[in-house]
């Protein structure tokens, strides 16, 4: 580690040769003026010019260094560092209108933009130093295996891609057995977080073997691991396990409803630590631990099937007769247009109140997450069915009245 | 400010590039001897300059050039280059290395000019590089099976039929001594230079190519592919005999101990053998400021001075010093012998030797040709015709 340190420190000496430093001071001049806040921020510029305003600058002062017969080779590399930042940008555009947006966001911060900063760091390094030469730095040995700074880099680079690049092969897989199996979105979703998990961990344990650690000192490592996690990190490995165990229990899987206070919650996904609920009201993403489902009840309406049944509470005036109401909230039910024919929406007389008659009507809907907006449609339907038939929703009235003399009466016989 | 100076001089780091053979891979291993190596030499010349300070960078001779060239299209090239006569000469020809000869109190440059016998500065009295080393091709051999080493080449085939393991590579590069003792030098480095060969120089090519398939047919003769293989067949005891470079000699003493022999390499009669030796040679970089390129200077002058090129040779016996007034050591005189004796082959062929390039594409061409003739898949006569043919074409194609 000292031996990198020091080389790394070492590269602040290219910093003696006038040439190059006044090149970096060039780049650090033109880098400040474009990070300066304008108030015309290029309002009325074509959207793909202003990613390349900074290179166009660079090259100029590239062509200037040249003309003056200056070394300019620096200038050069970050003037084509940052045009591939501006193309960077463009493909970002591009891929939007391609691809669904979170998925182009996905894209673009787990895979595009880590490929460019690596690639551009090691092609920079390069110019420095020799690549071969760094990557046989040692960094210290562990579980028997002498760890180079090359070998060291590989394993990081070659997990990340497994564990970003393993999404896609997963899906296929999991699309081959819903085929195969015939099995519903939500087991095909579960299933390819299964796969994935599988193939990451398939990946890592190839990845160690062909880095030279051998199996037994694995096992070595997975059982003192073990104790470690249950005093270390034990919230977060029992997160981990507990999402692991929903998905094969299959209890919980993307797709599913949850009530959560009171909200019914879509089940996004399932991750490592946490599972990503959507709640339909605000469009807020909650992040609950994975351990939340093992310790506390968890309501759904999609365990064994997706439907719901739902519940008005109505009141009428008494004098209008019981059948006729109940009748009615069940025709107007069925001519909710979400409203499942079947089973057969139910109306019943729930209880005599002080000045009404209560009702409730009982339906069933196919999507959980549409209860509120089915709710409402309902509710307006029932007002129109009572206006058309002079059905009175009764409500408390009060009467104030004033009394502006004492009765007389009473008064005589108290002065008795 | 104290702290940054020393004695008031401000520190200067020297980027220094070293090129190893392709044979050998740059490991953990390798990098560490480097470093020892280099150690030694930096702690001695810290201690007359302990402002310079220095950053090594190993590259592995097949992409030097490349390698080199993309750090200096980024002006960050080295200040000080340590390779071989090729390598340097290729990079001074891509402008990649300073002109030594325009230093007018280069020391250095005066010693390169002065050595005739080192072949680094070109033609034109243009210094590219200063030798610093050489490190000849010679013969490695088993003292246990071999009294004594062959001294020509119908010596080593007799000792061959008589039973003894005689180990060749089916490279060029390790081969072309033989192409010397059969007279064939010439017309090799006519051929592979796109120069006309005349009816006696095409006889004497295809003599030497016969030369080669006919050991093979020998009982006891190996080809192995590389060099390193036939550095462990002979440190196992697979072999008796083999021809090897002097960067050889540390790793097969560790593996063999006494029992190691070395020798110059077999001649022919009347001709002499033409072994190529590679020579390590400094050049100066061009990106380097005024403070660097001084400091670079200094020390190139400083590794080649008798004294540091005395105790390096004391210390290993993997070459020879390039400064001709290093006296021969104590230690080591055996080897010290046999790699002088292999220098003054190379240097009697001169300068047919010079002319030989292991990178170019006509080597190449040859490298593939050689295995095919050697295992009997093409006749010494059809190799020539073969060689000559694919040589005119990559002369069209310049």
């Amino acid at each position: 580690m000292i031996q990198l340190l020091h080389e790394v420190l070492g590269w602040l000496g290219y910093l003696q040769r006038p040439a190059v430093l006044i090149q970096i001071l060039l780049v650090l001049a033109i880098v400040s003026i474009k990070a300066l806040p304008s108030n015309r921020q290029y309002s009325k510029v074509p959207r793909l010019i202003p990613p390349f305003i900074g290179p166009g600058l660079l090259f100029s002062v590239f062509i200037v260094l040249g003309l003056l017969n200056y070394p300019n080779g620096l200038v050069r590399f970050f003037g084509m560092t940052w045009l591939g930042w501006g193309f960077l940008k463009m493909l970002d555009l591009g891929l939007k209108r391609l691809i669904p947006p979170h998925y182009a966001q996905e894209l673009r911060n787990q895979i595009l933009i880590p490929l460019f900063i690596t690639s551009v760091s090691l092609l920079l390094i390069q110019r420095l130093d020799s690549l071969q030469d760094l990557s046989v730095i040692s960094i210290g040995g562990e579980l028997g295996v002498e760890i180079t700074l090359g070998r060291a880099f590989w394993i990081l680079v070659l997990t990340y891609l497994l564990v970003m690049g393993s999404g896609p092969p997963a899906g296929l897989l999991s699309w081959v057995l819903q085929k195969l199996g015939r099995f519903n979105n939500s087991s095909r979703k579960a299933s390819e977080l299964v796969l994935r998990y599988g193939l990451v961990s398939f990946g890592i344990l190839i990845i160690g073997i062909r880095a030279g650690i051998n199996t037994t000192t694995m096992a070595a490592i997975a059982a003192g691991l073990s104790v470690g996690l249950g005093f270390g990190i034990k919230e977060i490995f029992a997160n981990f396990v507990s999402g692991l165990w929903l998905l094969f229990e299959g209890s919980i899987r993307p797709g599913e409803v949850l009530m959560l206070d009171g909200d019914p919650c879509e089940v996004r996904r399932l991750g490592l630590r946490a599972t990503t609920l959507w709640r339909d009201r605000d469009n807020a993403e909650l992040l609950i631990p994975n351990q939340t489902f093992f310790t506390e009840i968890a309501t759904t309406y999609t365990r064994s099937d997706r439907m719901r049944r739902s519940e008005i509470r109505i009141r009428a005036e008494f004098q209008h007769h019981p059948s006729k109401i109940l009748q009615l909230l069940e025709d107007t039910a069925l001519d909710s247009p979400r409203v499942l024919k079947y089973p057969r929406p139910k109306a019943l007389q729930v209880a005599y109140r002080d000045f009404a008659v209560e009702y409730s009507l009982r339906y069933w809907i196919d999507n959980p997450m549409n209860n509120i907006g089915i709710i409402s449609e309902v509710n307006q339907a029932i007002w129109e069915a009572f206006q058309k038939q002079n059905i009175d929703i009764p409500y408390p009235k009060t009467q104030i009245q004033s009394i502006s003399q004492l009765p007389q009466a009473g008064l005589s016989s108290q002065a008795d | 400010m104290h702290g940054c100076t020393n004695n008031g001089r401000f520190p200067v780091m020297l980027y220094a590039a070293v090129s190893i053979s392709d044979s050998a891979s740059i490991s953990p291993a390798i990098r560490t001897a480097y470093t020892e190596q280099i150690k030694e030499i930096r702690s001695g010349f810290r201690r007359i300059h302990p402002e310079i300070d220095f950053q090594i960078s190993l590259y592995p001779e097949s992409s030097f050039i490349d390698e080199l060239k993309q750090r200096a299209e980024s002006d960050l090239g080295p200040d000080l280059i340590i390779t071989n006569t090729f390598l340097a000469q290729q990079l001074f020809e891509e402008g990649l290395t300073h002109n030594q000869a325009k230093d007018r109190d280069n020391q250095l440059r005066r010693e390169t000019l002065e050595q005739r016998s080192i072949i680094s500065a070109s033609p034109s009295r243009k210094v590219a590089s200063a030798p610093f080393s050489i490190y000849p091709q010679l013969a490695c051999f088993n003292k246990d099976n071999l009294n004594q080493a062959p001294t020509t080449i119908t010596e080593l085939i007799e000792l061959s039929d008589s039973g003894k393991r005689i180990g060749l590579s089916t490279k060029l590069i390790q081969l072309i001594w033989s192409a010397g003792s059969n007279g064939a030098l010439p017309a090799v480095t006519a051929a592979l230079t796109h120069q006309p060969l005349n009816p006696q120089q095409k006889s004497k090519l295809t003599d030497w190519l016969a030369w080669l398939q006919q050991a093979n047919t020998s009982e006891g003769v190996h080809f192995l592919s590389n060099h390193s293989e036939l550095r462990k067949a002979l440190s196992v005891g697979d072999l008796d005999w083999i021809s090897c470079n002097s960067s050889s000699i540390t790793p097969l003493i560790q593996a063999m101990g006494d029992r190691l022999g070395l020798a110059a390499l077999p001649n022919g009669t009347p001709y002499s053998a033409s072994p190529i030796n590679r020579q390590r040679v400094l050049a100066l970089g061009n990106d380097s400021s005024a403070q660097q390129r001084t400091a670079a200077l200094r020390f190139a002058t400083y590794v080649k001075s008798p004294i540091v090129q005395q105790n390096l040779s004391r210390q290993s016996a993997d070459f020879l010093p390039a400064n001709p007034y290093v006296k021969q050591p104590q230690r080591n005189a055996s080897a010290f012998e046999a790699m002088s004796q292999a220098n003054e082959q190379s240097i009697a062929s001169q300068p047919s030797i010079r002319q030989f390039h292991p990178y170019s594409k006509a080597t190449q061409q040859l490298n593939i040709l050689l295995p095919n003739l050697i295992f009997g898949q093409a006749s010494a006569q059809e190799t020539t015709t073969q060689l000559l043919e694919k040589l005119s074409t990559l002369n069209e194609q310049k």
